[in-house]
């Protein structure tokens, strides 16, 4: 029996960063009051009208042009209809035969997944359930978010595991946030995905899809789609009839639910929206934006891949557009990769730990370059470098100045003394590494510096032992 | 005399007067404000705006901040406007007096006034028959002299029809030449704020104040100004006006009526072969847009709300008990219209033959500098008298057209019948020409002055 692959398509809301709604000039802030972002447009009043936010345009071009899309120089807003108490005007308007971009592509890793469309809308509002509580006993609407733009970035399903989709989302956001068009933060809302899965048997053509919605983060989205392909293949594999449906996915049981058949869809009934012009974009502005586009992240990767990082350095440095600026003023002046090495061994500990976004790093760049300036002239030991570091990086100390207060061992005598001590406690790593085996010398070096807490200078121990070797010391 | 004591004997009359139920209620602290105000203003030396103390009717569907609101409609009851419109703020910043709202087919869905959920308003010159619609409030509130001026909305001839029942000037400016902001949408493509009066000059002055472009309306434009500068300028010979020969099919006597206004005029006849399918088409564009429109009513935000069981059922009665019947007949064509399937053969189709309309009357203009016609094929109707439908929207058969093609238009009277009823001659300008439309001498060749 041949087996079940999947078809995955993604269609991915990212909130634009603006300061303005879409189509009224409410603030976009979040975390407000709730109903306090709202002015008669975005709550749907009688007689109001919506004017066009020029930035979000603006921004929905650069997105189409790192997403390697077409740009539409004419482009329409319509309006999507269906009744819902957080949609005021009982209608979103978004974009529907005319995009404002399409036929693009995004690459993950080697794989090519091409983008049908990403096109502009606005937001609903948000509601709260107070069922059977006090003193509110009922649901309310909180509109702040109502009105905030938006661009839907759909996917065709070229997406052929979970896996791949986690990655997608990885690399789209990454994309998004380096080119500043979105802050792509699931935890605020201002990326949603909904997933399209299919399976069907190598060779067929694509299967009964569904739709799966209400993921809270990127792993959810591997987990749900996981499940989902499970769950298909084993009613395929049944015999069984899959049916286009919505699902919603449960995190806390794992499992996805129907929640609506085809046949029960909304017929949004769209019409282009009479009340907005259509949105036509001139090649300057498209060149504007080209302008606007910073480098983006698979061009830096390459770049310092060529400086001498390592794959996995240059994809954790990259990850984080601030933290790769970052390690680029640190590499100004020092090794880059050491300086790669210190800074994923030793900061993203420390902004891990602490709980400290990019943007505040405290410790400068100009202070870990120092650091890693000492380090590559064998000046400290990476045992002092994890003890300094965390005093460093709080109060953005000068490394020198840290290396003043710990007493070093550098008087030869003594370390002689600590080495022939050391050798005598590791006779057999002595004798391997007498018998030419230069790396059983760490065995002996690391134990020396457990001894002195790191202090003793380790290029004088390296002398040392060779001294040793050389007087064909015995233990 | 002081701007207080007029626009209070203004009220007075209106209060006492208004026997055709034209206003729906009156603004008597606002504007009694509004009057003190500018006689401090006057006192203290200061310069008054271009309409210091002249009182103002607004239909129901236009805001104004503060005020009860209801487009002629139950399903608003209640509501108090939150904001002002900006053809509101503009006359305010020119120192009218908004002095009350008037009645109106509910969501300006009508030719009669008698769509209105306050009843229906009555025709000055015959208090048994229709003034109109859907602005019958605001076209009876000027010929009964209640006021001298009053705005309305014209979607399919809102304007146009009660201006001509009831004898006055009833004028639709060019679409988007007059802010949109603050008039509640029946048909976004086609709705266009406009003035009634019966002194052109005085319809002119508040068309000058209201039009413009608007930040807040992206479908408002410049128009052309220019032809302000030459006012009353006659161009060579007399103007060639077109008399399209599809729109003669009207009764006799308004057909005699509309000849005599035209003696003496360089007539040419012509045709717009399209507009034979006009008010098919209307009646596909406008209800498929008021359907969207209307949707935010529905008892969630504002308005009167009526609990049901869950969600959905609250909608359906919120909206069955709060919508009219020809309200909810339009919505119900509208949703049709747009409804997956259907959206081809009738939204788009229609919207296709729209623009052939559109073309009619820009080649027609080639030929001709205005274009003139009856503005209704009869004089007004009797209360009751027209109860089916179709025969109701038949009644913009001539107005239709350049609504359709968003064209400027006037009617102005044009002559009475035996009975004593108004008729009234519609003039359509080419785009944009509102100004050459208002200032022309067409105005005054015709019929009464």
């Amino acid at each position: 029996m041949s087996e079940y692959v999947p078809a995955i398509g993604l269609e991915v809301h990212v909130q634009l960063k603006t300061k303005s709604k879409m189509f009224c000039s409410c603030s976009t802030d979040f975390g407000a009051p709730p109903n306090t972002n709202i002015c008669p447009v975005c709550t749907g009043q009688p007689g109001v009208l919506p004017t066009k936010n020029k930035k979000a345009i603006e921004l929905a071009i650069r997105a189409g042009l790192v997403l390697n899309c077409k740009i539409q120089k004419y482009s329409l807003f319509a309006r999507k209809n269906y009744f819902y108490p957080d949609l005021p005007k009982a209608y979103q308007i978004s974009q529907y035969e005319l995009p404002i971009s399409k036929e693009g592509f995004l690459m993950v890793g080697d794989k090519k997944i091409r983008i049908i469309r990403a096109h502009l809308e606005e937001d609903a509002g948000k509601l709260l359930h107070y069922i059977g509580s006090t003193p509110v006993d009922g649901s309310l609407v909180d509109l702040n978010r109502c009105g905030i733009p938006l661009l839907e970035i759909v996917s065709y399903p070229d997406i052929d595991s979970p896996q791949m989709a986690f990655d997608y989302l990885k690399t789209l956001r990454r994309l998004l946030r380096y080119a500043g068009i979105s802050d792509c933060d699931m935890e605020k809302g201002s990326l949603r995905c909904d997933c399209n899965v299919s399976v069907r048997k190598i060779g067929e053509k694509l299967g009964v899809k569904t739709e799966i919605k209400n993921m809270n983060s990127f792993k959810e989205v591997k987990d749900a789609l996981t499940y989902e392909i499970e769950r298909q293949t084993k009613v395929l594999k049944e015999g069984g009839k899959i049916f286009q449906e919505t699902r919603l996915w449960n995190p806390k049981q794992g499992k996805t639910f129907a929640m609506r058949r085809k046949e029960e869809a909304h017929d949004y009934r769209y019409f282009p929206d009479p009340d907005l012009r259509p949105i036509f974009l001139s090649e300057e502005m498209i060149s504007e934006q080209k302008k606007q586009i910073p480098e983006l992240p698979a061009d830096r990767k390459k770049r310092y891949t060529e400086m001498g990082l390592s794959e996995y350095q240059a994809d954790v440095i990259i990850d984080e557009k601030e933290l790769a600026d970052y390690f680029e003023k640190v590499a100004e002046n020092s090794n880059p990769c050491e300086a790669a090495n210190i800074i994923i061994t030793h900061l993203l500990r420390q902004i891990n730990e602490k709980n400290i976004p990019y943007s505040q790093i405290p410790l400068n760049p100009q202070n870990l370059s120092e650091l890693v300036n000492l380090k590559t002239d064998g000046k400290i030991t990476p045992q002092i470098i994890k003890r300094i570091f965390p005093e460093m990086f709080e109060k953005n100390e000068n490394p020198k100045k840290l290396l003043e207060n710990i007493e070093v061992v550098s008087d030869e005598g003594e370390i002689k003394k600590i080495v022939m001590d050391a050798i005598q406690k590791n006779a057999q790593a002595w004798n391997d590494y007498k018998a030419g085996n230069e790396k059983a010398s760490g065995r002996i070096i690391g134990f020396v510096m457990k001894q002195t807490e790191g202090s003793a200078d380790p290029v004088k121990v390296k002398k040392i032992l060779e001294e040793l070797k050389n007087e064909n010391f015995d233990s | 005399m002081s701007y207080f004591d007029e626009i209070k004997n203004y009220l007075e009359r209106i209060k006492k007067q208004d026997k055709y139920n034209a206003f729906l209620e009156i603004f008597e602290q606002r504007a009694l404000n509004k009057a003190e105000e500018l006689d401090e203003r006057k006192k203290r030396g200061e310069k008054l705006g271009n309409l210091a103390g002249i009182p103002v009717a607004v239909k129901d569907n236009i805001l104004v901040k503060g005020e009860k609101f209801t487009c002629g409609s139950k399903i608003l009851e209640g509501f108090v406007a939150p904001y002002s419109a900006t053809v509101v703020e503009k006359l305010e910043a020119a120192d009218a007096v908004i002095i009350g709202r008037t009645n109106m087919d509910e969501f300006a869905m009508g030719s009669s006034t008698e769509n209105s959920a306050y009843g229906p308003t009555k025709n000055p010159h015959d208090l048994k028959r229709v003034a109109g619609g859907s602005s019958g409030g605001s076209a009876a509130a000027v010929a009964g002299d209640l006021v001298p001026v009053a705005l309305g909305s014209d979607t399919g001839g809102s304007i146009r029809q009660p201006a001509a029942f009831c004898g006055v000037l009833g004028f639709k400016p060019t679409y988007g030449a007059v802010s949109r902001y603050g008039l509640v949408a029946f048909a976004s493509s086609l709705d266009q704020i406009g003035v009634f009066a019966k002194d052109p000059d005085l319809l002119e002055s508040v068309f000058d104040v209201i039009y413009g472009v608007d930040e807040k309306d992206e479908t408002s434009h410049k128009i052309d100004t220019s032809p302000k500068n030459v006012a009353f300028q006659r161009i060579e010979g007399y103007p060639k006006i077109g008399v399209p020969k599809e729109f003669l099919n009207c009764s006799q006597e308004v057909r005699e009526i509309f000849e005599k206004a035209l003696k003496g005029f360089n007539i040419v006849e012509i045709s717009l072969p399209h507009t034979e399918y006009a008010v098919a088409v209307y009646y596909i564009v406008a209800p498929s847009e008021a359907s969207s429109n209307l949707a935010r009513f529905d008892g969630v935000r504002y308005g009167r709300r009526i609990e049901g069981d869950d969600l959905i059922s609250t909608y359906s009665k919120t909206r069955g008990h709060g919508f009219g019947e020809e309200v909810k007949r339009r919505i119900m064509i509208g949703t049709f219209s747009l409804s997956s399937g259907y959206y081809d053969a009738y939204y788009l189709k229609a919207q296709k033959v729209r623009t052939l309309i559109a073309e009619d009357f820009r080649d027609a203009f080639k030929k001709v500098d205005y274009i003139v016609t009856p503005t209704t094929p009869t004089p007004a109707f009797k209360i009751g008298e027209i109860t089916d439908p179709l025969s109701l929207y038949l009644q913009d058969v001539y107005t239709i057209p350049a609504s359709l093609a968003g064209l400027p238009a006037i009617s102005i009277p044009a002559g009475k019948t035996k009975d004593g009823l108004p008729v009234g001659l519609q003039i359509i300008g080419k785009r944009n020409s509102d100004f050459m439309l208002l200032f022309h001498d067409i105005f005054y060749f015709t019929g009464e002055k």
